[in-house]
């Protein structure tokens, strides 16, 4: 014992873990851990940084190990050895330490959802597809814009809808609903469930990389987003949910990080039929996931399908170049790659959309009276063509 | 005198050989003690081996209020009883100006003592001692030596930045060198 004043040998132990339990800012612990190398040491060795952030996200408790990436050599995966099980600790702590630093956070929440992955079914597609739920609005290049399930008999059967977040680690504090009220249908009734749960986590299957996010979409969109493709870190309790059409907030008991990257809302049971068919639909108008991506420094991978994920930690993610990118095959920051696809498939669907809905549109009205329509329109543009090169003509004079 | 029984008045010894006359009730709010007396194997003096005369005091201090506090709670309107807010405040006062070492002593007593409330309050009391201090302030609070090199503080401070933001202390030693 060197001076008398050393409180960890003075309390022993138990009080010291008493102790450091309780400093909530990850900070403190960073600072308490820089005193000397003993004191690193336990603060390393009882993992009080991860445990702090298990605390606030219990969710977390799935990350088995970590890996710090710019520094691959002194990384182990699925668990430290014991040579260099002291320098593990020291990587886990520093790392959890960050990781808390962005979990206490306080970040204005947004629109987490970077993609549709999937619906358990559509009626017509693309016309009702989930795509069309990242559209806030009920009516998009004037045709109505919202996802409907098929129809069937029993309200009992679920129905899910699949999306991809910007990160895969994002913590979410709410998840907003708008059912769709067809407003073109008698009665204008609104296609909502009895209720909503919500589960995050991982699409299940490993051989997909990171970057291949259009392939693993692919794989979910086979699947239809049933059980077997995913596996689920957080699963929500139900919320009731209105037979009302506006936009429906749910928020969670408390703030929940997703782990995986994935987000699925379950409709749970029918509660409007279409009078024409007398079967039981669910139609969905907006989605939004509101919360916060964590900084692409942060980065998860399951390992095994027990849920047994590692936590990845890559400190030049920030700046442009980053060393593990060349590691990796790419590995860009999720949320870019992600938007950019998103963006253009949105732009191409509802091109294509509004190309075969206008086509429609004329073709009806065409039905109604085709000759009268076609010679007036041809002939009056002719006019107006004629009239257009007479007053060039005159301003050229 | 109200009580019909004469107090039971129980002995101790502190690590320094002083010894406390208290009365039992006193005594055994330390659930250590409590144990003891309940089996009678307690009759001379009890030996506090690792507790010092003026920690002890303390100790008898915190117990004696913790006596006065439950003594006549069955009774409605107890003018002792406290609100959540007063025994915070309480508290406070009575860890006010207490040292780390004498703290970590404290700590240690209430601990093999076993009197719960006792640990809470020099537990609270030590984490904010703690909170917000950068590493010179706790070496100089708890007598470390800082037995890094340069070379390794400096790699701790660099991949935890964050933590150290605007520590007055670290520029003081890096230009001493």
């Amino acid at each position: 014992m060197g001076s008398s004043g050393d409180f960890l040998e003075l309390l022993g132990d138990d009080l010291s873990i008493d102790v450091l339990r309780r400093l909530d800012d990850p900070a403190d612990l960073v600072r308490f851990s820089s005193v000397s190398h003993s004191w690193h040491q336990f603060v390393a060795n009882n993992g009080f940084c991860k445990k702090l952030c298990t605390r606030m996200f219990p969710e977390l408790k799935c990350c088995s190990c970590v890996v710090e990436q710019n520094n691959l050599a002194r990384a182990s995966q699925g668990g430290p050895s014991n040579s260099n099980e002291q320098d593990y600790n020291a990587t886990e702590h520093r790392l959890f330490a960050r990781l808390a630093l962005e979990l206490k956070s306080s970040i204005k929440k947004e629109d987490c959802i970077s993609a549709a992955v999937c619906a358990s079914s559509t009626d017509n597609d693309p016309d009702e597809s989930i795509e069309n739920t990242l559209d806030s609005s009920d009516i998009v290049g004037q045709r109505p814009s919202y996802w409907s399930s098929k129809g069937v008999n029993d309200p009992d059967v679920p129905e899910m809808l699949t999306y991809r977040l910007c990160s895969k680690l994002c913590i979410i504090e709410e998840v907003n609903i708008h059912p769709f009220k067809a407003y073109f249908q008698i009665g204008h009734p609104i296609y909502s469930a009895e209720a909503v749960r919500f589960r995050m986590g991982f699409l299940k299957n490993p051989t997909y990389g990171l970057s291949h996010s259009e392939d693993e979409d692919a794989v979910a969109q086979r699947f239809g987003g049933d059980d077997d493709s995913f596996m689920w870190t957080y699963v929500s309790p139900k919320f009731p949910m209105m037979q009302e059409s506006c936009l429906q907030t749910f928020k969670l008991p408390q703030p929940v990080l997703c782990i995986g990257g994935i987000l699925q809302i379950e409709l749970l049971g029918r509660v409007q039929k279409q009078e024409m068919d007398a079967l039981y639909y669910i139609c969905v108008c907006h989605v939004q996931v509101m919360g916060r991506p964590l900084p692409p420094v942060f980065d998860v991978e399951m390992l095994s399908p027990d849920l047994n994920c590692m936590l990845k930690y890559c400190p030049q993610t920030d700046c442009s170049s980053c060393p593990c990118a060349s590691d990796e095959d790419v590995n860009p920051p999720p949320t870019r790659g992600g938007w950019l696809a998103l963006a253009a498939r949105i732009r191409q669907s509802r091109q294509l959309g509004a190309r075969v809905w206008s086509r429609a549109r004329f073709l009806n009205a065409l039905l109604g009276n085709v000759p009268v329509v076609l010679d007036d329109g041809s002939s009056s543009d002719d006019d107006d063509v004629e009239e257009g090169e007479v007053h060039i003509e005159q301003v050229v004079n | 005198m109200s009580e019909s029984t004469e107090k039971k008045m129980v002995r101790l010894r502190s690590s320094d050989g002083e010894v406390f006359e208290v009365e039992e009730s006193v005594a055994k709010v330390a659930k250590t003690l409590q144990d003891m007396l309940e089996e009678d194997c307690a009759d001379a003096v009890i030996p506090i081996t690792c507790v010092r005369a003026p920690i002890l005091t303390k100790v008898i201090d915190y117990c004696k209020d913790q006596v006065m506090i439950s003594s006549s709670s069955s009774t409605t309107n107890n003018p002792n009883e406290r609100t959540e807010q007063e025994r915070k405040a309480w508290g406070q006062k009575f860890m006010e100006g207490v040292d780390s070492s004498t703290l970590c002593e404290l700590l240690v007593a209430s601990n093999f003592l076993n009197i719960e409330g006792l640990l809470n309050l020099g537990v609270d009391k030590m984490v904010s001692m703690i909170q917000g201090k950068y590493p010179q302030e706790i070496r100089d609070m708890f007598n470390v030596v800082n037995d890094f090199t340069p070379e390794e503080e400096e790699e701790i401070r660099n991949q935890n930045a964050w933590a150290f933001e605007r520590d007055p202390y670290y520029k003081k030693r890096s230009s001493s060198k």
